[in-house]
């Protein structure tokens, strides 16, 4: 008789156990995403028109924006907002890079891409273009899409993705960052990305 | 001493003149002046600031919050700043994960409500930037409406 309770109440014991531990493993489950399909490595041109290759500079953490220097919203408002994640963290170790791409090389001449970096100063950014192929092959690895509109005399603008991709120290896309996302978000996953 | 005995009359003239009779002219023609439109400006642009660019690096943005507060309708239609060569108003416009900008000609804003500019929405939007725009300056912005208002507004440079 004995035994038959003791058998219950170890079954029981067993049951809460494994829920708990179960529930435990959910709650500390990591936000990081693995995007299979997305990503990977790409070859392109910096501002001081020197070769810039993934493979050799998957380095720190690295937030991949995909825009253009005249963009006037979009794109200086996402990289206000890496401006400002730098203030969190310690400026003189910063766990992470940003890497602007150029969705318009036609105009964002190296001189151009330069000009970018003096309105961030002490930002760890690189911009990069390169030949329209090149960028578009780069754009569809990361699921980009992009396209020139409002075509005017002197002016045009270029539709293309707001997000900006978290990308690990061995190059996987773990994070994607929508328009306007928190920075205490943004502050968490790098901190994660970082250790 | 004759000379001097109109002296007090002439003092309280000039008296009259400038603290009585300028004033009552003055509040006299202000409203032909005005042409019947209020002395107190209705239109009010608050937390005005323009995103930091280089001299010829292109563009740069302006974002600002717009209140309305006479009792009818008022329209926003044209930006202009010196800083520039040309100024419009702009619209980001998100679709899935893209981001695409529309040009807006007016901005209606109805009595009693304002309209807010901010980043991924409603925009200034700077063409070819004149100067530096350093972060910590502060430029000016003239905003016209519909009915004539204008009012010009000290911007800040700053990124947020």
């Amino acid at each position: 008789m004995n035994s038959i309770r003791f058998s219950k109440i170890y079954f029981l014991f067993c049951t809460v156990l494994t829920i708990f531990l179960l529930g435990g493993t959910r709650c500390a489950k990591s936000p990081l995403l693995d995007f299979q399909n997305l990503g990977g490595d790409f070859v392109l041109t910096d501002s001081k028109k020197e070769i810039f290759d993934t493979r050799k500079n998957w380095k720190k953490v690295n937030l991949i924006f995909f825009g253009y220097t005249h963009c006037p919203d979009v794109c200086p408002g996402t990289l206000n907002a890496l401006y400002s994640l730098m203030n969190r963290f310690d400026k003189n170790n910063l766990p992470f890079q940003v890497i602007f791409v150029s969705v318009d090389p036609e105009r964002d001449s190296y001189e151009k891409l330069g000009l970018l970096l003096e309105t961030y100063p002490g930002m760890p950014l690189v911009t990069l273009t390169g030949q329209a192929k090149e960028i578009e092959n780069t754009a569809k690895m990361y699921g980009v899409k992009f396209s020139k509109d409002n075509i005017q005399k002197d002016f045009y603008t270029v539709n293309h993705s707001s997000s900006v991709f978290a990308v690990d120290q061995n190059g996987k896309v773990r994070y994607i960052f929508k328009f306007g996302e928190s920075l205490d978000l943004m502050e968490r996953i790098v901190r994660i990305l970082a250790k | 001493m004759e000379r001097f005995a109109r002296l007090p009359v002439f003092i309280i003239l000039v008296i009259m003149i400038r603290f009585f009779l300028i004033p009552a002219l003055l509040i006299m023609i202000i409203p032909f002046v005005l042409n019947g439109k209020s002395i107190i400006p209705v239109m009010q642009i608050t937390e005005l600031r323009v995103n930091p660019a280089k001299k010829n690096s292109g563009i740069s943005a302006g974002y600002f919050e717009v209140g309305n507060f006479s009792k009818e309708k008022e329209t926003l239609v044209r930006i202009q700043a010196d800083f520039a060569e040309r100024v419009e108003i702009h619209e980001t416009i998100h679709k899935n994960d893209t981001v695409k900008m529309v040009k807006l000609e007016t901005i209606e804003i109805p009595s009693g409500k304002s309209v807010k500019f901010q980043p991924g929405g409603k925009h200034i939007m700077f063409f070819k930037i004149l100067k530096d725009l350093k972060e910590g300056e502060s430029v000016i912005v003239v905003f016209y409406f519909k009915s004539g208002q204008k009012l010009s507004v000290n911007a800040q440079v700053k990124r947020q």
